[in-house]
């Protein structure tokens, strides 16, 4: 295991090194001109050349890259173009807020759809069924935006009981976390009531049932744990996209996560501080993707032999 | 397994809600903090922005959003008045010598916010240093040198006359620093926004990237009529335009900034808000290549001006939030005069004018766009040119791929905007000049060279009279040979709590927040 472990540890140096390939070169290819954007419509052209040079944009993609990857091999992320800070100290400050509120989306998501569900497979066709396949269906259409403005009139400018936006007190996640994890809820709900089905008729358990196991056991025991691989699937690609694609709902919210610092940082074609995000992106969604593999091998014993 | 599991999942689950706890919990005790302090009876306006500071380092910005932190930390040497008069801040007079030396007084007894005594000496090294500075410096290359003569008197040298001198030192880049602090900052590996300090009306509290930044009362500022009259400003980052408005409307703003012009009719009718509206020096024009053919025929040009219904664009792009406008630079700014030919709504003068040209049959061209506002202009102005038989295609990009371009010349026609700031060389020079054709900002591609004669007078010749029939000629050619079609001139606006007082707008958007109190 702990192999295993390390060698999809030491895989992320090849993921870091494409995924920076890719997105230096997708930047260097996109029209648009960084010194223009950071200065403004009416500074001089002197000015623009001026911060061109500074920045180094003058000089071949090639070298650029080369520069950017010296500096990475030692741990450096590079320099903002807009703000001339260290990009790791602007990701890094924002990314313990994008964190809190993937995390709490989760958390919101994960304890609603496990038990709705569990529910609506073992009552399949029932009221209680068609209702939440509703409400799942209606979850997954619903945009993020849309949804983030609606709780926003209702419980923020109406009843005045959470704030429109910020991210200080536990009353500033209420709405941003609703709105986050009702998509995420939306999809794991699904994915639970299939799996279920699929596992609740299987020979195993109907066996259980008719050696005389209890109704909770075979469903909670027998049937759940086995039914769980394809949702700590879901959860985990869900939890890796809520991390880099909460855009939306920070932009709603007023959330200072690093979404938004990314998509800024793309309209002025502030290269270094693409690159940041995404890299960190990436690791934490193989970090991610890596935690979801070794939680298999304790849901399923056949995997964690595959492991060894 | 099933124990081990059942452990795992239970220790995992519990110390990640411990972690979530203590995170929330200790964001709550922050907030209990700040709202304890405002029950203190201390007064905090809350003022809500579109888009973050960049940087809180007068030289590493050029940004609005940005100087509203930095023009409130820093003084400037001069300052503009509502008159659109040039004052001393922290001089106290200057003095023009000859056309390329002024000499500076400076105020006594100012006192930087750690207490410090501000000297000549801070200022010759504030503008030696934002000389170097590639987001600013350019303001300031007509200073060759600063001699210091003793602590509160300077003679700034230039390499050139210029008239731009005073207005530039009016801008929040040309800031004065502490050059004991600065120079401490710089030898401990810091930079000079990790710790701003200036001599202005409030001293940094704080800042969180995306979030906010907060600036607290300088009780010890120098001018006692400009002093805060609250103690503290909060400045909101708010991108999307409902939630600003909805965060003023519960309370959580007391003023906000960037006023959603689809908004402006709620505020309006809401007893408990108040609109302020104000004359910006917002422009928002048409323009086409006169690099390419047909533009360069000016009877084209002015056909398309009178086919364009300007009062229809205004209602699509801005809700009507503005006036139909004929000049060249906006109203309330310095170096307007409203001398300029005007060319009606009329369809047939347009198609007559059309056909003289040779072009009655009409033509197809294309028209760079870089946001939804413009892009709704855009949609008149095509409706109004298909009356002529004229097609036009609507392309609308980001807003950097739009600048490189329009730079680049790959557009026929395009449609931007313009916000004069305190020197109309700054307006006229980028926009008409030769040498700013494409990437310099004249994306019309006009070139006249009695225009660069005119504008190059009006920089350096030191009668005021002089400069002001160059300007006039100026806009009269401009107007005559229809180098833009100016489509309206955006209202200024701000929104704020019925009770809130001091509000105090800048026709260029360089509002000062220090007269705010309830």
């Amino acid at each position: 295991m702990h192999k295993y472990v390390i060698k999809r540890l030491i895989m992320l140096i090849p993921v870091v090194i494409g995924v920076s390939f890719l997105v230096f070169f997708i930047m260097s290819l996109a029209p648009g001109d960084t010194a223009r954007t950071i200065l403004g419509e009416d500074a001089p052209i002197e000015a623009i050349e001026a911060l061109n040079e500074e920045l180094g944009l003058n000089d071949p993609v090639l070298i650029r890259y080369g520069r950017y990857m010296v500096g990475l091999a030692h741990g450096d992320l590079g320099t903002s173009y807009k703000s001339g800070r260290s990009v790791f100290t602007e990701v890094m400050s924002r990314f313990p807020d994008t964190l809190k509120l993937a995390f709490w989306g989760m958390i919101f998501a994960v304890v609603l759809s496990i038990p709705i569900g569990i529910i609506s497979a073992t009552k399949q066709y029932s009221l209680i069924d068609s209702v939440s396949m509703v409400f799942a269906l209606l979850g997954v259409a619903t945009p993020n935006f849309w949804l983030g403005l609606m709780l926003i009139i209702g419980f923020s400018l109406h009843l005045r009981w959470f704030p429109s936006g910020g991210s200080e007190g536990w009353k500033a996640l209420v709405l941003p976390v609703i709105t986050l994890g009702t998509g995420c809820m939306a999809n794991i709900t699904r994915t639970t009531r299939s799996s279920m089905l699929e596992v609740i008729r299987q020979d195993y358990i109907r066996t259980a049932k008719a050696k005389g196991v209890g109704y909770r056991s075979v469903i909670y025991k027998h049937a759940l744990k086995n039914a769980l691989i394809p949702v700590v699937t879901v959860i985990g690609l869900q939890f890796g996209s809520l991390l880099g694609g909460a855009v939306l709902t920070e932009a709603v919210f007023s959330w200072p996560g690093v979404g938004t610092y990314l998509v800024n940082s793309i309209k002025a074609k502030d290269t270094p501080a693409v690159l940041g995000c995404v890299i960190i992106f990436s690791i934490c969604f193989s970090i991610v993707n890596l935690c979801v593999d070794i939680l298999y091998a304790y849901i399923d014993p056949r995997i964690k032999s595959k492991y060894k | 397994m099933r124990k081990v599991l059942c452990t795992i999942l239970a220790g995992v689950m519990t110390a990640s809600l411990l972690a979530g706890c203590g995170g929330g919990g200790s964001d709550q005790g922050n907030s209990t903090k700040g709202s304890s302090g405002e029950a203190g009876g201390s007064q905090a306006i809350n003022i809500g922005i579109n888009t973050d500071v960049s940087s809180l380092d007068p030289h590493n910005h050029n940004d609005t959003a940005s100087s509203y932190a930095t023009r409130h930390i820093y003084s400037n040497l001069v300052r503009l008045t509502d008159n659109n008069e040039f004052v001393g801040d922290l001089a106290e007079k200057w003095e023009f010598v000859d056309d390329m030396t002024v000499e500076f007084t400076l105020k006594e007894g100012v006192k930087f916010h750690d207490g410090t005594a501000l000297t000549a000496e801070d200022v010759k090294y504030s503008l030696e240093s934002q000389k170097e500075s590639p987001k600013v410096g350019h303001l300031v290359s007509m200073i060759e040198s600063v001699e210091v003569k003793d602590d509160t008197h300077f003679i700034i040298h230039m390499n050139t006359p210029s008239n731009a001198l005073i207005s530039s030192l009016n801008h929040s880049g040309c800031a004065i620093y502490s050059k004991a602090h600065v120079e401490k900052l710089l030898a401990d590996g810091k930079k000079i926004e990790d710790e701003p300090m200036g001599t202005g009306p409030y001293k940094f509290e704080n800042w969180t990237p995306g979030a906010s930044f907060t600036l607290v009362k300088n009780p010890d500022y120098f001018d006692p009529e400009r002093a805060a009259q609250n103690d503290k400003l909060t400045f909101k980052v708010i991108p999307e335009d409902s939630a600003r408005t909805i965060a003023l409307e519960n309370g959580e703003l007391d003023l906000l900034i960037d006023v959603p012009f689809t908004d402006a009719g709620k505020i309006r009718d809401n007893d408990k808000l108040a609109l302020d509206e104000y004359t910006s020096t917002h422009v928002e024009y048409f323009t086409v290549n006169q690099s390419k053919a047909p533009f360069d025929n000016v009877k084209v040009r002015q056909a398309l001006s009178h086919a364009i219904n300007k009062g229809d664009a205004l209602i699509a792009s801005i809700n009507g939030e503005g006036k139909v406008f004929d000049n060249y630079i906006g109203e309330a700014a310095i170096g307007y005069y409203d001398v300029v030919t005007k060319y009606d709504y009329d369809v047939e003068k347009a198609k007559a004018l059309l056909e003289e040209a040779g072009y009655g049959d009409g033509f197809t061209f294309n028209c760079y766009v870089s946001n939804a506002k413009r892009a709704n202009s855009a949609t008149v102005i095509q409706a109004n040119l298909a009356e002529l038989g004229i097609t036009m295609n609507i392309e609308q990009m980001e807003a950097s791929t739009f600048y490189e371009k329009t730079g680049n010349s790959e557009h026929d026609s395009c449609i931007a905007g313009w916000v004069a700031n305190a020197e109309p060389d700054n307006t006229y020079r980028p926009l008409f000049t030769s040498g700013n054709a494409g990437a310099g900002g004249n994306r019309s591609f006009y070139k006249n060279p009695e225009i660069d004669k005119l504008v190059d007078d009006a920089a350096t010749n030191s009668d005021k009279a002089a400069v002001q029939k160059d300007y006039e000629t100026i806009l009269k050619t401009l107007s005559d040979e229809a180098v833009w079609v100016p489509l309206y001139a955006q209202t200024g606006l701000i929104a704020r709590n019925a009770d809130l007082k001091g509000v105090n707008p800048s026709p260029i958007q360089m509002h000062d927040f220090y007269a705010l109190h309830y």
